[in-house]
């Protein structure tokens, strides 16, 4: 029975391998492909799995383009619930490569490994510190507050100064 | 921890306005104005406009190295080529006004130029080690330093693709403009496919055109 099972299993891959390769086959004359399929005994052989790998591309672009493409190519043969369609929709196929490529995360230079948020963190902690001495004292509040009288005083004088020069005209 | 949330805000707000108005166009005071923060508490946070942008680049380049590094490490399956270039795209395009204006904000901030430089030099090892990967499974065929040439044009292209993409067609959309990208990228490769490459030119085309683009 297992082997039933096993001899069932190993000949839905095939097929599927067999079919990617078929579809796989852009860019070479279809006899180039059956004669590359008729050399293979026992092993796959590099050809094939070239094949195989270009044929997955393939099938990925056909599924974007719905059943109705796969029907076109007049396969009918092959069951699509054997067939694993890869992830087809663009975003999650994007999705999964940045879920990737932030796994497998590694900076090759000189970026600095301590994150952003504790760098922040640093500048405003210093930041407090500079404001907390910037504050004035109680006692200090007078004296700026006579300094601003003064110099509103020169701006008023200023302006007056200013003034008569449009008289001379 | 709010002055932090204020910070990252400053920011996004930042990269929005200069990604969508034109970074020379847009002040501190706009951005404050955008926020409904006064330009004080802006002033607080950042007291340069040209510091919100070199803050920008950190995250920037924390973010492209992070894409770039990945296949130089790790080889990528050939049908993941075009969503690993999409990615490539995708950051800049999140962070377009570095490129759109570069030369004239390398000017006002010249701190950013050697980080540019040294992005650019990354970028163009990936390609090499991309198209390296292509030629050693046998799928392409160069002959002596064009692999090189072939790199260094790739990323040409796209350190240049969103400034020419945009004024060719300013009413594209980010999803276009990419997909485009892409596929001009990897029709540049069209002539080093092994037998002629009819099949691969064939791929990328329909590849694109399933886009919906």
């Amino acid at each position: 029975m297992s082997k039933d099972k096993d001899s069932k299993r190993n000949t839905g891959d095939t097929a599927r391998r067999i079919w990617l390769a078929g579809i796989g086959a852009y860019g070479r004359a279809f006899t180039e492909t059956k004669e590359a399929i008729k050399d293979m005994s026992g092993e796959a052989s590099e050809v094939f799995d070239d094949l195989v790998q270009k044929g997955e591309m393939f099938e990925m672009v056909i599924g974007m383009k719905s059943k109705e493409m796969l029907d076109k190519t007049g396969v009918k043969d092959v069951k699509m619930p054997d067939i694993h369609m890869p992830d087809l929709h663009m975003d999650k196929r994007i999705k999964k490569m940045r879920d990737r490529l932030k796994a497998s995360a590694g900076f090759d230079d000189d970026i600095p490994s301590a994150g952003l948020e504790a760098r922040m963190d640093a500048v405003e902690a210093k930041l407090d510190e500079v404001l907390a001495l910037l504050k004035p004292a109680p006692k200090a509040k007078a004296k700026p507050a006579a300094k601003a009288k003064k110099t509103t005083t020169t701006r008023t004088k200023a302006k007056v100064k200013s003034a008569p020069k449009p008289k001379k005209k | 921890m709010a002055k932090v949330k204020t910070r990252d805000r400053i920011k996004s707000t930042a990269l929005g306005l200069f990604n969508n108005e034109g970074e020379r166009q847009v002040g501190s005071s706009d951005i404050a104005a955008v926020m409904g923060i006064s330009p004080g508490n802006l002033h607080y946070h950042f007291n340069a406009k040209n510091l919100i942008i070199v803050e920008l680049f950190d995250d920037f380049e924390r973010e492209i190295r992070q894409v770039l590094a990945a296949p130089v490490n790790e080889p990528l399956a050939i049908e993941d080529n075009w969503v690993f270039l999409y990615i490539i795209f995708e950051e800049i395009w999140d962070f377009r006004f570095f490129y759109r204006n570069m030369a004239a904000l390398i000017e006002r901030v010249p701190e950013l130029a050697p980080r540019f430089s040294r992005i650019l030099a990354l970028l163009q090892r990936t390609l090499l080690a991309l198209i390296g990967r292509m030629e050693a499974s046998g799928h392409l065929v160069f002959r002596a330093d064009e692999k090189n040439a072939l790199s260094e044009r790739l990323s040409m292209h796209f350190t240049y693709w969103l400034q020419y993409h945009g004024l060719r067609y300013p009413n594209a959309g980010a999803k276009t403009t990419i997909n485009h990208g892409v596929y001009a990228a990897l029709v540049q490769i069209t002539p080093y496919w092994e037998g002629g490459g009819e099949g691969y030119a064939r791929l990328i085309s329909e590849f694109l055109d399933a886009q919906g683009e």
